[in-house]
């Protein structure tokens, strides 16, 4: 697979704290990658730092497997935290400033702003538009002169919940034509509706980078219950492949080893005399994951 | 160059207060120029003496003495001049604070660019002001020199270019300051108090040392003319009144302003943005 990005042993300090700490990533063409975090973990450092907007303290990264040059930054789009433009231009300006430094041509500018709905306002000055007009304008600009890569920092922050709906379509709608996209949230909804892969960072330390749906599957839970409470309740304590045995509500959840089956589960608890009234596989949800990776490295 | 020059005046074309600002230095200036004869002559009229300011006149407008009579002027101190500098560091602030600096950057401008970019925005804000003062120049010639030979006209058009290098040294000043500074209104309050802390300094340093003060460089390019009513050497008045640009100021001005836009240059790279 053809990498996008790499990143290497990346630090930066502001101050005495540590806004990426020694970070290691790597993306590869067509992913939809997802930088998942609280606030101050450090993603927006980190796509500042791959932007050039920021100096790391030490590391290195590379672009399209290159040494870095101002020509990556016009392959790549970005959308950062807020709309940033000048507010006394109309749209149709502002956009052929952005596409004279990326080297695009002019007609490119009708396109994207169809894309982003904008071509009824397109002569507008920039400050008489709505939050979400600045930020469709925002992608509109990104889309310029078709990058090989997208990068957001949390897209859908400020916006309502149809202006919401419509970011994340559009971003499905991009990430299908092949374009890989940097998506950096702390939003997990939005990482697990969206993307592909995920890394999770927590105080500038990558707790965790993979697939989206491996996340999903490391551990399973299942949901139990019996007519006799008592004896499934020992029935489960006995058995090794069960991590942790909660009530919740009338039933049982239990937290099985990776890989345990519950048709084994149920066969086990069968040869105990057991009858099962509820057995239920509950997918774990990133939400959990994530939660629980945070916990972890408190 | 000429890509990143298009790139820096597209960002103003459509910006009506730059327009504004700008009418309004092109306007002062030429009411200062244009405003000489007939202050002259107001004077002539109130002193009671009018033959003898009629010569002062003549003298004033004749070629080539002219170019520096109108470059003295037009960059005495900081009257006129400042009105450029305050719209170099509401331009350049303006990138801080709407944030535009960095999507440039973002779109695949270099910090070095960002930075080219605007010392062309200077180099032209420079040759305008330059073009208005030359325009001026020639008009107020033609209208009052008594001598209108090519010789004449064109004689001592070097101060023309002296005045070209002071404009272009102290936008590079304001520049600096605007990229350390990055707020309009600090970066205004520190050019005014260095306005004011330069004299003063001047008061107190040894004069082997003051004229090597970035200010004073700036502004002895074209020094106090010398016309032929003041130029009466006697033992009790004896000053050498200038004839030439002198290379020495030149190279000085120079000096200052590659190191205003090379320590520019080393904080943009240094920061964050």
């Amino acid at each position: 697979m053809e990498k996008i990005l790499t990143i290497e042993n990346l630090n930066k300090k502001y101050g005495r704290i540590r806004a990426v700490n020694n970070l290691n990533l790597e993306i590869n063409r067509g992913d939809v990658f997802g930088i998942l975090g609280p606030n101050g973990s450090g993603k927006t450092t980190t796509l500042g730092i791959i932007l050039n907007v920021i100096n790391a303290d030490s590391g290195r990264f590379s672009w399209f497997g290159k040494p870095n040059s101002k020509q990556d930054r016009k392959r790549i789009g970005s959308i950062l935290e807020q709309p940033i433009f000048y507010p006394y231009l109309t749209a149709v300006k502002n956009l052929k400033i952005i596409a004279d430094i990326k080297g695009t041509d002019h007609s490119d500018i009708e396109r994207v702003l169809g894309v982003v709905e904008l071509l009824e306002r397109k002569d507008y000055k920039f400050r008489t538009y709505s939050y979400g007009m600045k930020q469709r304008l925002a992608i509109a600009a990104a889309l310029l002169g078709n990058p090989e890569v997208l990068i957001f920092d949390e897209p859908t922050n400020g916006l309502d919940p149809k202006g919401i709906a419509e970011i994340r379509e559009l971003i499905i709608r991009i990430a299908r034509q092949g374009i890989t996209i940097i998506l950096a949230s702390h939003l997990l909804d939005e990482v697990q509706k969206t993307c592909s892969h995920v890394a999770v960072l927590k105080n500038g330390v990558k707790l965790y980078a993979g697939l989206v749906s491996d996340v999903l599957n490391t551990t399973d839970t299942v949901e139990l219950s019996s007519e006799n409470m008592e004896m499934l309740q020992k029935a489960l304590s006995g058995l090794d492949a069960v991590i942790e045995v909660m009530t919740e509500n009338d039933r049982f959840v239990a937290k099985l080893k990776s890989g345990t089956s519950t048709t084994e589960l149920n066969k086990y608890l069968i040869g105990k005399g057991i009858i099962l009234t509820h057995l239920a596989k509950r997918k774990r949800t990133l939400e959990d994951q994530f939660l629980e990776l945070l916990t972890e490295h408190k | 160059m000429i890509r990143l020059l298009k790139i820096e005046l597209q960002k103003y074309i459509a910006y009506k207060a730059f327009w504004l600002m700008l009418l309004f230095y092109t306007l002062i200036l030429s009411f200062m120029i244009f405003g000489i004869p007939g202050l002259i002559d107001y004077i002539a009229e109130k002193s009671g003496e009018p033959s003898r300011f009629r010569i002062f006149k003549a003298i004033v407008f004749n070629f080539p003495d002219i170019w520096q009579n109108i470059s003295y002027v037009a960059g005495a101190r900081f009257f006129i001049k400042i009105i450029l500098g305050i719209i170099i560091i509401i331009l350049v602030t303006n990138e801080f604070h709407f944030l535009t600096i960095r999507s440039n950057i973002i779109s695949g401008f270099n910090k070095s660019d960002f930075l080219v970019a605007k010392v062309e925005l200077i180099l032209i804000l420079s040759i305008f002001s330059t073009l208005v003062i030359f325009l001026s120049g020639l008009y107020l010639g033609f209208v009052h020199s008594v001598s209108k030979s090519m010789i004449d006209v064109f004689g001592k058009m070097m101060f023309l270019l002296g005045y070209f290098i002071e404009i272009f040294s102290y936008l590079s000043f304001c520049l600096l300051l605007a990229i350390i500074f990055k707020r309009t209104g600090i970066t205004f309050i520190v050019h005014f108090v260095y306005l004011i802390v330069e004299p003063i300094l001047d008061y107190n340093l040894n004069e082997k040392i003051t004229p090597f003060l970035p200010l004073n460089a700036i502004n002895s390019i074209v020094r106090t003319p010398n016309t032929s009513l003041i130029k009466v050497k006697s033992p009790d008045f004896n000053f050498d009144f200038q004839e030439f640009v002198r290379l020495s100021d030149v190279g000085l001005c120079i000096g200052y302003a590659a190191i205003f836009i090379g320590v520019a240059y080393l904080i943009l790279k240094k920061r964050d943005i």
